[in-house]
């Protein structure tokens, strides 16, 4: 890849956003992309761990495929510009040695289980004592109450209870079943608000003084992130169903996936077909002798439209049958028609247009004597910088910040 | 800033206060998220083309559909104020300047090059209102060459590689069952807001900040991203997409295995059928560990077919993965979904029931005891549930504060307090057409929802 990912966002005279905030973070793979969030954004992130490192050291895929605390991309990818700093706090002098940071940072995010940091005499009560701003954040499954609160969870698990797995799949007739989405979701919406909560109790110390406890659980968080659903129910008393690839609805609607030429897929989206719309779109279709019948009476209002949409879909899935995606979906968007590519993974760093915006940076990993591509920053802030650097090795900065004759 | 403590605390954003220019969804669960939080939100819109979602459904039992009753927009803007005006007449231009020297932050989710041409880019707004930040929500964002190309949360998810990876083997990719990449979006747009927030608070420096709701996925499937840059392992062939599964046999690489980049791995990893068949009777069940399986093989009560050793570890679970979900699939059958998940959990294994929306707020012990769905009282729509907030905090608040964007009701208030108006010039206004459309009601009836 010969491109050149630096998005404004190398070393800048101007400050990230969160410079010199200090988090310290326990994680197990729910708090993470919060401390990844705010490290790129310039806090500064002590991750402390366990002599055999965190849970998502261990969680595949890894680097060329070896096994290793060092080479999960799971964990390379949400812990960029962190340090790590092994810490055995079953042992009493590492505990020690933990509230001792406790009182100098200005965060704590908590991604431990319930429970967990209690078992140890390190309950939030107890770091709230040895610093009173401090913003405690408690990241759990279940949160800290209620009868599921001691329940084992996985991210399949929390699609399914949330609500996710029930609404995603595919159309009936061919429904197989709750298909939930891949990609570790149930985290990240997790950490994105997590984070969220995290920044406004650190404006609100700004502002008026005091530290803060947040309760963060992933349950909750997905049960109130499935957008329509909720209203659905509660105002019609009817329930989402599986329909692939587009808006949520409680009834069966026209299908916006077609296979095109080339064997990739596309999301046509046929809403919104106004009049100007819909004539840009039958031009199109004619020029190549693909409109059908859409020129026809029964298609010159948007009312008749909704009525036909199943055979103007029809019409749409054949047009894409004949012509490779990228070419149909630059063609569309040329018409103001917003469909889009069903890209994989693979195929966006070669996108011209996440491209030009830096969409990707490349990271050093001086250690292995590459650098390699990762994901850009989510946002572009343009007065601050976004910067990252690759994850720690497990322990790699323990001595640094507990020095061995403190310990 | 008042100097002494509210009985009631206030909530961390206390005395943000925002212009919202915002519309559909991935903006207004931006600022949902900042009214949780206390900020004020004024929310911005011209009647004639008021935000569409006002339509996008009404109850079952609604004998109008008009701008204020529709259950979806005022779930999703709970908490907001609304203000009418013309943004696109000088003196409806001139208010909108005046306000913006009374806010901390400005949101629109336009179109790129939308709000530069009525007046408000970057540079105008920061010569306005040097410590304003400035937050645009769009599909591309607003540079590149796809930035005037459109997109709804669906087509978002297709272009960032979400959509591609769920599905079954062999099968078209069946994605998301709604528009994920509107809550993630305006989930990501929360934490960029509040940080340049923090910034502009303390440096009294205000910013621009561009959010592309494609890209703010591409963070959110950073380990298959990371598989694709670093391992070269293309997302394709006939044994992927994986389901449900977290990890599966990777025939085409020799021997080595695909991952779903769940986060966690194991086998069984699944959702199986549960008694009764119907279309949301089913229990997700995973096993994360050699531990975990173990206690699986017991609550089964021990099985034959799985006390082989090579299913011991993890490598031979994934190995005979189609069969342990065959097994598990007839057995689970025996349960109701919920008995299943309890008896499991009792076992020491991480179950789920796959829960509907009704099964949500209607038989989900632990959302009935965080009250996930406060009752409020809507001034059209009466006394229903909302959703409500999903984290606490203490001492400051987080809350749906019971108030609604109706359109319009605010214009005065907002008038009068925010840019200390008298009641003649808002009068004033209003009769010369830019605070609201000149021979326009006060509500409309669409006659039909929005799709």
């Amino acid at each position: 890849m010969s491109r050149e990912p630096s998005r404004e966002h190398g070393p800048s005279t101007r400050q990230g956003a969160l410079e010199g905030i200090v988090v310290l973070e326990l994680d197990e793979g729910r708090a993470h992309l919060a401390g990844k969030l705010l490290a790129d954004l310039g806090a500064r992130i002590i991750k402390v761990e366990p002599p055999d490192g965190s849970a998502p050291r261990r969680v595949g895929p890894y680097h060329g495929d070896v096994v290793g605390p060092d080479s999960s991309l799971q964990f390379w990818h949400y812990n960029t510009g962190k340090e790590s700093v092994v810490l055995d706090l079953r042992e009493e002098t590492d505990r020690i040695s933990f509230l001792e940071l406790v009182g100098d940072v200005d965060v704590v995010l908590d991604g431990l289980a319930f429970g967990a940091l209690d078992s140890l005499h390190l309950d939030p009560a107890a770091l709230i004592r040895q610093n009173p701003d401090l913003v405690y954040c408690g990241v759990t499954a279940f949160g800290n109450g209620g009868p599921w609160r001691d329940y084992a969870s996985s991210d399949l698990v929390h699609l399914a209870l949330g609500g996710v797995a029930a609404v995603c799949g595919y159309d009936e007739p061919h429904d197989d079943g709750p298909i939930a989405p891949l990609g570790g979701q149930a985290a990240n919406l997790t950490g994105l608000l997590t984070a969220s909560a995290i920044l406004a109790a650190l404006y609100n110390r700004d502002r008026v003084g005091g530290g803060q406890f947040i309760d963060v659980a992933t349950h909750d968080v997905l049960s109130l992130s499935t957008e329509m659903m909720i209203p659905y129910w509660e105002f019609r008393q009817m329930n989402g169903i599986r329909q692939s690839g587009r808006h949520g609805r409680p009834y069966l609607t026209p299908r916006w996936n077609h296979r095109c030429r080339d064997g990739k897929y596309i999301n046509a989206l046929p809403l919104y077909l106004d009049n100007e719309r819909f004539a840009k779109m039958v031009d199109w279709f004619d020029s190549e002798g693909l409109a059908g019948d859409l020129r026809a009476s029964e298609y010159a209002t948007d009312q008749l439209r909704a009525e036909r949409m199943g055979h103007i879909v029809d019409v749409i899935g054949e047009m894409c049958a004949a012509h490779d995606c990228d070419d149909m979906v630059s063609d569309a968007q040329r018409r103001r028609l917003p469909w889009g590519p069903i890209n994989a993974p693979d195929q966006l760093v070669d996108d011209v247009h996440l491209q030009e915006r830096h969409a990707f940076v490349y990271v050093e990993h001086e250690n292995l004597g590459v650098s390699l591509t990762y994901p850009g920053a989510p946002y572009v802030l343009k007065g601050t910088p976004w910067s990252t650097r690759r994850a720690p090795l497990l322990g790699e900065h323990t001595e640094a910040v507990v020095p061995r004759e403190k310990k | 800033m008042s100097g002494s403590r509210d009985v009631q605390p206030a909530g961390a954003l206390d005395g943000v206060r925002v212009l919202d220019f915002t519309w559909s969804v991935a903006g207004p669960v931006l600022t949902r998220n900042l009214a949780i939080l206390g900020a004020e939100i004024l929310k911005v819109e011209w009647p004639a083309h008021a935000d569409p979602m006002r339509s996008a459904f009404y109850a079952a039992d609604a004998t109008y559909r008009g701008f204020n009753n529709g259950p979806f927009f005022a779930d999703l803007n709970v908490g907001k104020k609304s203000l009418t005006v013309d943004v696109r007449s000088p003196e409806g231009a001139a208010v909108v300047t005046r306000l913006l020297e009374q806010c901390d932050l400005v949101v629109e989710s336009f179109s790129s090059r939308v709000f530069e041409r009525w007046g408000f880019g970057y540079e105008q707004l920061s010569a306005i209102n040097p410590s304003i930040v400035y937050v645009s929500i769009s599909g591309f964002g607003h540079s590149g060459p796809n930035r005037d190309w459109d997109t709804w949360g669906p087509t978002a998810q297709a272009y960032n590689g979400l959509t591609h990876q769920s599905g079954l083997p062999g099968r078209e990719p069946a994605g998301w069952g709604w528009s994920y990449m509107d809550l993630a979006a305006g989930y990501t747009a929360t934490v960029a807001t509040i940080a340049a927030l923090l910034s502009a608070r303390a440096t009294g420096v205000g910013q621009y900040v561009d959010i592309s709701q494609i890209e703010s996925g591409i963070a959110l499937n950073g380990a298959a991203i990371l598989d694709a840059t670093v391992n070269e392992r293309a997302f394709s062939g006939t044994d992927v997409p994986i389901g449900n599964r977290s990890v599966v046999k990777d025939a085409s690489q020799n021997g080595g295995t695909q991952s779903g980049y769940r986060g966690d791995e194991g086998v069984p990893y699944g959702i199986y059928p549960t008694k009764g068949g119907g279309y949301f009777d089913y229990c997700a069940v995973t096993a994360c560990s050699d531990e975990q399986w173990f206690a699986l093989r017991r609550a089964m009560g021990d099985p034959p077919w799985s006390a082989r050793g090579d299913l011991d570890n993890l490598s031979g679970r994934i190995e005979s993965q189609d069969e342990i979900d065959e097994e598990i699939a007839s057995w689970s059958m025996g349960f109701e979904k919920y008995e299943l998940m309890e008896y499991l959990q009792g076992c020491g294994v991480a179950a789920g029931a796959v829960q509907s929306a009704e099964d949500k707020m209607e038989s989900d012990p632990q959302l009935f005891s965080s009250n996930l769905w406060p009752y409020l009282t809507h001034p059209e729509i009466g006394r229903h549930r909302f959703q409500g907030v999903p984290f606490s905090m203490s001492p400051s608040p987080t809350r749906v504060e019971e108030r609604w964007p109706i359109l319009g009701s605010d214009t005065a208030s907002i008038l009068e307090g925010v840019l200390n108006m008298s009641a003649e010039e808002v009068a004033d206004l209003e009769a010369r057409g830019i605070t609201w459309p000149a021979g326009m009601g006060r509500d409309v009836d669409y006659g039909r929802e929005l799709w």
